[in-house]
């Protein structure tokens, strides 16, 4: 995609919607729809949402809406925007060192471009934040943070660390060159007394720890063991057949992409998380449709996966990953009014985004897409 | 009613049964080996138990695929579900359906499962989804071949032992079939077949249609990229210059065959007056001979001079392939992606009026679409989502493209875009298409009666009618909807997937 059009859509985004913080963030905002997925498995029928000031104020059914609210009458569904866990996009500069094996006083903040396009594209898919993470080629490779794709708000700065145990963080010109030495460089600079790596073994900071194949992730169980972090494995496409590991480790596991054509056996094994209640999130590549967001879902939906399990791990599992289900990931009285207007369930890869409201403010539409530009619509796919 | 007349149902559907099956006559036992037991048997004693009764032997060509059942098929097979999709268009509540030989014996409310017969229960039942666009079952060299000509058959590159587990998936979600086709990126890729993807079925059983289709492709990438504008135009004149060929070629046939006819005619009757006036003949003959010796001239015989033969074309194989393309015989499948190429290859092709065209891909199609409509032309789409990375021709992808051209009333089909692997993810695609403003109604005629009519094996697929192949699957849901599970999956009346 060119850069004018997304300039272009950009623009388009920000001057209703600047035109409505004005006067709209004040005045509460009523949905009536069919379905309200709340993000907890539980499905409202015929029901309320109640925004007001950016937050949501009730969900539920025989909800009153308040006098002067502005109500929508909305025939489909309702659900939380989804949260994209792990993706190195939208960063400028890129985000890769690769002469360094340990740069953990990294920010991946400081290198975040709001402007890019991948923002747009995710939000045009009904994803209204996601977890950045820096690239993988270095042992430790920084600090993760979480943005918003309205282009405006940050969940978290600092967030994760971002440890790499796969063969990415090996290079040949410079060390560690082999798995032993990656682990040995890292042990080593757990001793440092301060600095981020202190804070991780005093269980202050969180880590996402990139694991591709099975004996990858066991190294990385391995470790968590021995230091008792917390946090999360990510890339492990296989982890499943390893639940009866991940499960008491008490990590969350961010898939790695379920393309077109995955292999069976990854869906599998996303079943077997499932059912030993790891928590896990689904991905995509940066270049993807978020439309292969919910594909992936729906392979695993129908290999077994429970739909409200697969729910969750666009939404709400995929937040808890991220460190921000204090934030979004549920619609749910307090928690930010960041959601998704469907044409009918989320799951159903039938089912279209309509809207997309972030802090209460609409910052999507298929309507003002279809009269923007055929870039913009092209993105809502 | 339907009770009471079960036992006439399956009587009508017995001639049918005899006659009919496509895959059965192709059996390669021949039914004749039978009949002519060899003497010279190394192991005799098997002959007793293969030698066919008297009136086994009598009955014309009755090839049996299992020689133990009889040939009158009874029920095998009840399913019954709350609701039954007949075809698209056509829901009944609460309705059954009566299987036996492979073949749906009845179909409709109030059927009543037979004693005795298996009765699988479930919410909706509806015919299996057929992929019109797939090369699983193909042999992979064969299916990337870029060097095919329009006489290959992908029937020769067919690999029933190979990608099981690919066709087990497609299988389980609920795609029973596919049109397949080897030189599925090249300019010509040759007469595609439609197979069925049940792994436990080899050939010939698995071949539903052999001689299927003819395949083509204009301005797409292979290999290491695709060509500039005016090689792309080149190749829409190699596709309408094969055409022509071939319907020169028929042409010049049928004019050898009446050349022939007269030439042979002339000659009989030459013939047939030369026997009238033979003896006259012969008495000239002996007087002139008589009246030379005479006058000691030499006696010249008078020498009968036959026409010329007229030359007979060469055979070339191609040409004849084509030639079926061009007569409407095969439908062509072209798959061609930017408007340009749209619009020369329909300019191109105009006079050909009976070429059944269908064009695959089709990603900028939408200003053609009364064009296509009106000439009949179907689409077929891979309605995938693409991100940033794209192939040069679906740069300008638009999944409203569905619903533009069901529209303006074009016959839309859905294919998985000849990726193997992806065969499996057809129901889903549909579903994609329908987010973006496909019909659920189109995208199911699409996924079954809409691709069996436009392979030409509706006879066989795509509805869940008395007659027709019992392809057919019980799923938890409505059809198409992402979140409905196949539950059980049925291949020629035989359970394939079961929960």
């Amino acid at each position: 995609m060119s850069k004018s059009p997304t300039l272009l859509f950009c623009a388009l985004l920000l001057a209703p919607g600047a035109a409505l913080d004005a006067q709209g963030s004040r005045q509460a905002l009523a949905i009536h729809a069919d379905k309200i997925f709340l993000g907890d498995g539980r499905v409202l029928e015929d029901g309320w949402l109640l925004v007001q000031e950016g937050r949501i104020r009730e969900v539920g059914r025989g909800v009153q809406p308040p006098q002067g609210a502005q109500r929508i009458e909305h025939e489909g569904a309702i659900s939380a925007g989804m949260v994209l866990c792990a993706s190195s996009a939208g960063l400028v500069g890129g985000s890769v060192d690769t002469t360094r094996a340990l740069t953990p006083e990294a920010r991946v903040i400081d290198a975040y471009d709001p402007q890019d396009e991948f923002f747009a594209r995710m939000l045009a898919g009904g994803v209204t934040s996601v977890m950045l993470t820096p690239g993988a080629s270095n042992v430790v490779g920084g600090l993760c943070a979480v943005v918003k794709t309205n282009g405006v708000d940050v969940l978290e700065r600092e967030g994760h660390l971002s440890l790499t145990l796969s063969t990415a963080a090996l290079q040949y010109n410079r060390t560690p060159t082999s798995y032993s030495g990656a682990l040995a460089l890292l042990e080593q600079s757990m001793l440092r007394p301060e600095g981020v790596l202190a804070q991780v073994k005093a269980g202050n900071t969180p880590v996402l720890i990139e694991a591709q194949s099975r004996a990858e992730v066991q190294r990385a169980l391995e470790f968590t063991a021995k230091y008792k972090l917390s946090g999360a494995l990510h890339g492990a496409a296989l982890s499943g057949e390893l639940a009866e590991w991940v499960a008491p480790s008490k990590l969350g596991v961010v898939l790695s992409p379920l393309g077109p054509g995955v292999d069976r056996r990854q869906l599998d094994a996303v079943v077997k998380l499932a059912e030993a209640s790891v928590t896990f999130a689904f991905s995509i590549d940066e270049s993807s449709s978020p439309a292969l967001l919910r594909l992936g879902a729906a392979e695993c939906v129908q290999v077994g996966l429970e739909p409200a399990a697969a729910w969750a791990a666009l939404s709400s599992s995929a937040a808890k990953i991220a460190g921000v289900e204090a934030r979004v990931g549920k619609l749910e009285r307090g928690l930010d009014a960041d959601f998704v207007l469907w044409s009918s369930d989320p799951l159903d890869l039938g089912s279209s985004v309509q809207a997309v409201y972030i802090n209460g403010q609409r910052a999507w539409s298929a309507q003002a897409a279809t009269r923007g530009s055929s870039s913009a619509q092209g993105a809502g796919q | 009613m339907f009770v009471k007349c079960f036992s006439l149902l399956v009587l009508c559907a017995a001639p049918s049964l005899s006659a009919s099956p496509a895959a059965w006559v192709q059996d390669p036992t021949p039914p004749e080996q039978g009949q002519d037991p060899k003497p010279e048997d190394p192991k005799p004693e098997e002959v007793p138990v293969e030698e066919p009764k008297p009136e086994q032997q009598e009955a014309p060509a009755v090839p049996e695929v299992a020689p133990a059942k009889p040939s009158l098929a009874g029920p095998e097979l009840f399913l019954h579900a709350e609701r039954l999709w007949v075809r698209p268009g056509l829901v009944l509540e609460n309705a059954g359906v009566l299987i036996g030989g492979g073949q749906v014996l009845a179909a409709g409310t109030g059927l009543k499962a037979p004693e005795g017969v298996r009765v699988i229960e479930g919410k909706v039942i509806c015919a299996g989804f057929l992929d019109p666009w797939s090369t699983l079952s193909v042999e992979p060299q064969a299916a990337m071949d870029l060097g095919t000509s329009p006489a290959t058959l992908t029937s020769d590159a067919l690999d029933f032992y190979a990608l099981d587990l690919e066709r087990r998936e497609a299988l389980r979600a609920g795609v029973v079939a596919a049109r397949v086709q080897a030189g599925a990126k090249s300019l010509l890729g040759g007469i595609g077949s439609v197979v069925r993807l049940d792994p436990a079925q080899r050939s010939p059983q698995a071949v539903l249609l052999g001689e299927a289709c003819a395949s083509a492709s204009v301005g797409i990438t292979r290999g290491n990229g695709g060509g500039d504008v005016f090689d792309r135009a080149v190749e829409i004149d190699r596709i309408v210059g094969a055409l022509e060929s071939g319907r020169r070629y028929e042409e010049s046939l049928t004019e050898y065959k009446y050349e022939f006819e007269a030439w042979q005619k002339k000659i009989k009757e030459e013939e047939e007056k030369l026997e009238k006036d033979f003896k006259k003949a012969q008495k000239d003959r002996e007087k002139e001979e008589a009246d030379a010796k005479e006058k000691g001239k030499e006696f010249k015989e008078k020498s009968y001079k036959e026409d010329k033969q007229p030359s007979q074309p060469s055979p070339n194989a191609d040409n004849q392939a084509m030639a079926r393309v061009a007569r409407g015989e095969l439908p062509l499948f072209v798959e061609v992606h930017r408007a340009s190429e749209i619009r020369a290859l329909l300019e191109a092709l105009r006079p050909y009026t009976r070429l059944r065209l269908v064009l695959a891909g089709a990603t900028e199609a939408a200003p053609f679409a009364a064009e296509l409509a009106s000439r009949g032309v179907a689409v077929v789409l891979w309605p995938m989502p693409l991100g940033t990375q794209r192939l040069p021709e679906q740069s300008n992808q638009d999944l409203t493209l569905a619903g533009t051209l069901e529209a303006a009333g074009v016959e839309v089909l859905i294919g998985s875009g000849a990726q193997g692997r992806s065969t499996r993810e057809l129901p889903l695609l549909a579903a994609f298409a329908v987010s973006q403003g496909l019909s659920r109604a189109a995208a199911f005629d699409a996924l079954t009666l809409g691709a069996a009519r436009a392979l030409d094996v509706a006879d066989k697929l795509g509805s869940v009618e008395a007659g027709k192949q019992a392809d057919l699957l019980i799923l938890d849901g409505e059809p198409l909807v992402s979140t409905t599970r196949v539950r059980y999956v049925l291949s020629a009346g035989r359970v394939v997937v079961q929960p």
